[in-house]
């Protein structure tokens, strides 16, 4: 959002300022022309001069262009065309040397001493060629554009240029705000805090009320609040079957029971009750797991937060989960870099990192090696545990890396079938690590696999705790 | 199964079995009278509550989610009078459940739906504990500074006064009394007090002895009488030796 206001900012100011500016330059030129017009009028006057002067010469010698000289109150002196002083008594302009600017027409100016001489041809009625000197009595100011304009905006254009930024700062804020308030409540909404809601600003002013921005806020708001109650309509019926399926299959549980009872376990029924049983589980199990996802999706934070020891949960984890990878002919293998402990629910990581790992054995491919990796990694503020655990799995297509934590997602159904999960061990996982401020991702291994990442930030400040974990695990 | 053969092989037990679930009452019932349970069945918590205290039963098999009163509050009104065996059955999902039973001094507690071989594994932990006390007359008594265990008459003197313990806190401390100031690993005292494997997820013996440990501290002088080894234990500590300082 930064970005947005410093360009809309900055464009307004640039555009604010240089209109001024340009607007100034305009005016000052209109009033100033400038040096080419200057130089016309000049250039005309000095060849008028020049002509009278020549004509007091050729009528009255050096005495009438004295008199001339002396009447107009300036100094000059006509010379011929080589530039010998026909009036001897009068000043020898010619002489000298100087900085000489040329001008069109053949007439030049230098630079003498303080003072410019003026030097222009001129032909007089006879046809004879002459050069007529004029020193004006003192050097006129030379008119700079750049520092005319700049004693003319004095005043007007810093407080222009301030003014301007000013009202453009409070222009970018008018929008971006709300646009910040926005953006930052539909990343909340993403991240699945569904009861997020910008506030509409009670402004009492006829001015901001009902703009398009307001507009948006409201309809914001709106999808929010529909959003939240799908969802949530969605997740209490998802509870409350399960809940009612629980009196049905404890009921199914005692009579199947009752049933095995009274059959002799040699018979086929035997067989067919011990199917019976080995689903009624999977229905318990995927009962449990709906509840216990439903119960977490339920709570925004949880309360009652400890130290816990990731190394300390793995290891806890792992025993279970190599039976099952035994079965599979694979292999578990956990490799931490150090000992990291943070604060968090023990049961709810316990449950994420063992849905994890079982969903990893679950589709590696036999023969092949799960690996556990635990380390962490520097943050702005803190640092992050990260958790990964690899296998050698089909993968899962780019598109659906994102998919797979949502409940009941299935990347290729035919082939999961078999697998024995529901889909929800995952979500669970996933739940669990968004309610201690984590973030978890999957991605494809090179060489085939998936690796899914657990981050959680590091508590920080437990030193003692972690010493005293350490301790205990000597002790054990 | 194996189970048919220790049909009937424990003396009749009285159960009591408070569910509001009328069929699968009268299922388990059935189910239960065939490994020797005498099962009574109530379906209302207020009538349960009544039955419960007018009656030594062995067990109460106590629902949490029943009419009239709840589970709880039953079991917190038992608890007021005596050391019943009470076995808790909370709904799977509901995590609060069985922390809250485990914490009003439920001795185990069982998610629904259960198969209900568990059920009567967990039914026969509980027993075993309680049953062990007429049987072993043999055991001598425990004492640990100023705590006085007797494993025959299922009582425990601290400084000359009687604390009642419920069953699961008798056998607990019991271990602990037997290797005073040594670590008893988690894994051994959830096999032989719970009669199960330990699971990290599950936080009874944690709930137990903070149960425990509350009534241990309220007739002592010494703080915190049970030591949580983090990740490893639990050991009772002795604090003879500041005892025979002080005299």
């Amino acid at each position: 959002m930064r970005g947005l206001f410093f360009k809309i900012f900055v464009i307004f100011w640039i555009a604010q300022s240089l209109i001024f500016i340009i607007s100034t330059a305009l005016i000052v030129q209109h009033r100033f022309p400038g040096p080419d017009v200057l130089m016309d009028s000049l250039f005309s006057i000095l060849d008028d001069q020049g002509k009278e002067s020549v004509d007091a010469f050729e009528s009255g010698g050096c005495g009438s262009l004295n008199a001339y000289s002396v009447k107009h109150e300036q100094s000059i002196a006509l010379t011929d065309e080589v530039g010998n002083n026909l009036c001897p008594e009068m000043p020898n302009l010619a002489k000298g040397n100087g900085n000489t600017t040329r001008f069109p027409g053949h007439i030049t100016r230098r630079q003498v001493g303080q003072r410019y001489v003026w030097s222009v041809p001129v032909t007089s009625s006879t046809n004879k060629k002459y050069l007529f000197l004029l020193a004006p009595p003192h050097t006129p100011p030379g008119h700079e554009p750049l520092p005319d304009l700049l004693r003319f905006a004095f005043p007007q254009l810093p407080v222009a240029i301030a003014v301007g930024g000013a009202t453009t700062f409070v222009l970018v804020l008018v929008f971006t705000r709300p646009l910040v308030k926005l953006r930052r409540a539909a990343r909340e909404l993403a991240q699945g805090n569904l009861r997020t809601r910008v506030t509409e600003p009670a402004s009492k002013s006829v001015f901001f009320r009902g703009d398009e921005f307001q507009a948006l806020v409201h309809d914001f708001n709106h999808m929010a609040e529909r959003l939240e109650s799908l969802v949530g309509a969605q997740q209490l019926l998802l509870r409350d079957v399960s809940h009612e399926l629980r009196s049905p299959l404890a009921r199914l549980n005692v009579a199947l029971e009752l049933a095995r009872e009274d059959v002799d376990p040699d018979t086929e029924v035997e067989t067919h009750l011990g199917r019976i049983e080995r689903e009624t589980e999977r229905l318990n199990k995927l009962i449990g797991q709906l509840l216990t996802l439903s119960s977490m999706e339920a709570i925004d934070h949880v309360n009652s937060f400890e130290p816990v020891s990731l190394n300390e949960l793995v290891e806890q984890v792992i025993p279970d989960a190599v039976y099952e990878a035994q079965q599979r002919q694979c292999s578990v293998t956990f490799h931490a870099n150090g000992e990291y402990v943070i604060h968090g629910n023990r049961e709810l990581l316990y449950r994420a990192v063992e849905n994890v790992l079982r969903n990893a054995i679950r589709y590696t491919e036999p023969n092949s090696e799960v690996k556990i990796r635990l380390s962490a990694e520097p943050r702005e503020i803190s640092h992050v545990a990260v958790l990964e655990i690899s296998d050698r799995g089909p993968g899962i297509p780019e598109t659906e890396l994102r998919s797979i934590f949502q409940p009941f997602y299935r990347v290729d159904r035919a082939r999961s079938a078999g697998t024995g999960g529901f889909g929800v061990g995952l979500a669970i996982a996933e739940r669990a690590v968004k309610l201690h401020h984590g973030e978890m991702r999957a991605f494809n291994r090179a060489g085939g696999g998936t690796t899914v990442r657990l981050q959680l930030p590091i508590a920080e400040g437990n030193d003692s705790q972690k010493q005293e974990c350490r301790s205990a695990n000597l002790a054990g | 199964m194996g189970v048919g053969s220790d049909k009937r092989a424990i003396s009749m037990e009285d159960v009591l079995l408070i569910d509001d679930d009328v069929e699968l009452c009268s299922m388990l019932r059935d189910y239960l009278e065939k490994y020797g349970f005498r099962v009574s069945a109530v379906h209302r918590g207020d009538t349960g509550l009544k039955a419960a205290l007018e009656h030594r039963y062995s067990l109460v098999l106590l629902d949490v989610m029943l009419p009239g009163i709840d589970g709880f509050e039953i079991l917190k009104k038992i608890r007021a009078d005596s050391a019943m065996n009470v076995l808790m059955l909370t709904a799977r999902g509901e995590d609060v459940d069985r922390i809250v039973g485990l914490e009003i001094g439920a001795d185990d507690y069982l998610p629904k739906p259960f198969n209900p071989r568990e059920l009567l594994a967990r039914m026969r932990a509980i027993l075993r504990r309680t049953a062990a006390a007429g049987t072993s007359n043999e055991h001598p008594l425990l004492r640990v500074d100023d705590l006085e265990l007797d494993p025959a008459a299922r009582t425990l003197v601290q400084n000359g006064k009687n604390v009642e313990l419920t069953g699961v806190e008798f056998a607990l401390l019991e271990v602990l009394m037997h290797s005073p100031g040594k670590i008893v690993a988690r894994d051994e005292l959830a096999e032989e007090v719970l009669g199960r494997k330990f699971n990290p997820l599950d936080r009874s013996l944690d709930m137990h002895l903070s149960r425990l440990r509350k009534k241990l501290a309220e007739g002592s002088s010494h703080e915190d009488r049970v030591k949580t080894i983090r990740g490893v234990g639990y050991q009772l500590t002795i604090h003879k030796n500041q005892a025979e300082a002080k005299d």
